[in-house]
């Protein structure tokens, strides 16, 4: 890799990022969250739960990875991933309720 | 290639092909840990049982594992801003904590290893352990492949050569916490 190569990519600096200690300060603030969360068991707690996962997951995607400043195809590159993995999970979905209702019949 | 051709960096879609590659390398694993953690999530939906044995995992153990990632991540983002400043000093500091943040996640992973093994809990004994340590095993794996390569990077920046490898080695770095973020309440809250 040339030294030419080195200097242009180290222009990209990201003007303007967010305070990255506030971010972490948020990002643990919400595991705090999540652990009071797991202290009550119920489907709501528990849906609050993956929810709070999920906005971790994009605040480090959007304020870490810096994918709030890169071009559209670069999150639905992403998006692609996420896609074949809702795909997997709903395609064997109606594999696992009605084995429960039959067993249960 | 030309001298010339050396100062322009190669460009996909408007960003730096090696930035478009790492990309590629982590939608790539979302698939592989995503199909893990879905595969989980099925088991889990369909027998609500494992929830006695989930309950024998340590929670504390696991939220300092957490507080050590999110805080080696935001180590990882720093040393990644020195480096955009040609900052050597700080990227030493940043990128090094990094590493050590994740010895800490290591030695307290191989402690919570040590201490489900040692009464039983292995991976042939249930499935839910057997998915416990193939998950954690796997992440734990890719933690020390971004620490040696953080270490790499690192001592090519310090040289004053390829800043922008701190950028991907610190995508990759961020790509390990966010699957830890998606494993900690799977198998540390939710019991």
């Amino acid at each position: 890799m040339s030294a030419g190569h080195n200097d242009s990519a180290t222009h990209e600096n990201y003007h303007g990022h967010p305070n990255y200690w506030v971010i972490w300060g948020v990002l643990m603030f919400l595991m705090f969250v999540s652990l009071i969360l797991g202290e009550f068991q119920s489907t709501q707690a528990l849906i609050a739960l993956y929810t709070i996962a999920t906005l971790k997951a994009v605040i480090v995607i959007r304020n870490f990875m810096h994918v709030r400043w890169e071009p559209i195809d670069l999150a639905l590159m992403l998006a692609a991933a996420v896609f074949a993995l809702a795909c997997y999970f709903f395609g064997v979905w109606p594999d696992i309720i009605p084995i429960e209702q039959h067993i249960a019949k | 290639m030309s001298e010339a051709t050396a100062q322009v960096p190669r460009r996909l879609h408007g960003i730096p092909a090696g930035r478009v590659a790492m990309w590629w390398v982590i939608a790539s694993e979302i698939v592989i840990f995503g199909g893990l953690v879905m595969s989980f999530l099925l088991y889990r939906i369909r027998f609500p049982e494992w929830s006695e044995l989930a309950s024998h995992t340590s929670t504390p153990m696991g939220a300092v594992n957490t507080v050590v990632l999110l805080t080696s991540s935001l180590f990882v983002v720093l040393g990644h801003d020195a480096a955009n400043r040609k900052d050597n000093d700080k990227i030493r500091i940043w990128m090094y904590l990094t590493i050590f943040c994740g010895f800490i996640f290591l030695g307290v992973k191989s402690f919570e290893y040590y201490s489900k093994i040692s009464i039983g809990y292995t991976a042939p004994s249930h499935i839910f352990w057997g998915f416990y340590y193939i998950m954690t095993g796997m992440h734990a794996f890719h933690v020390i492949v971004g620490m040696i390569t953080i270490y790499i990077v690192t001592r090519g920046a310090l040289k004053g050569k390829n800043y922008h490898r701190i950028e991907m080695a610190g995508l990759y770095w961020h790509f390990v916490d966010l699957v830890w973020i998606f494993l900690f309440p799977l198998l540390y809250i939710s019991k």
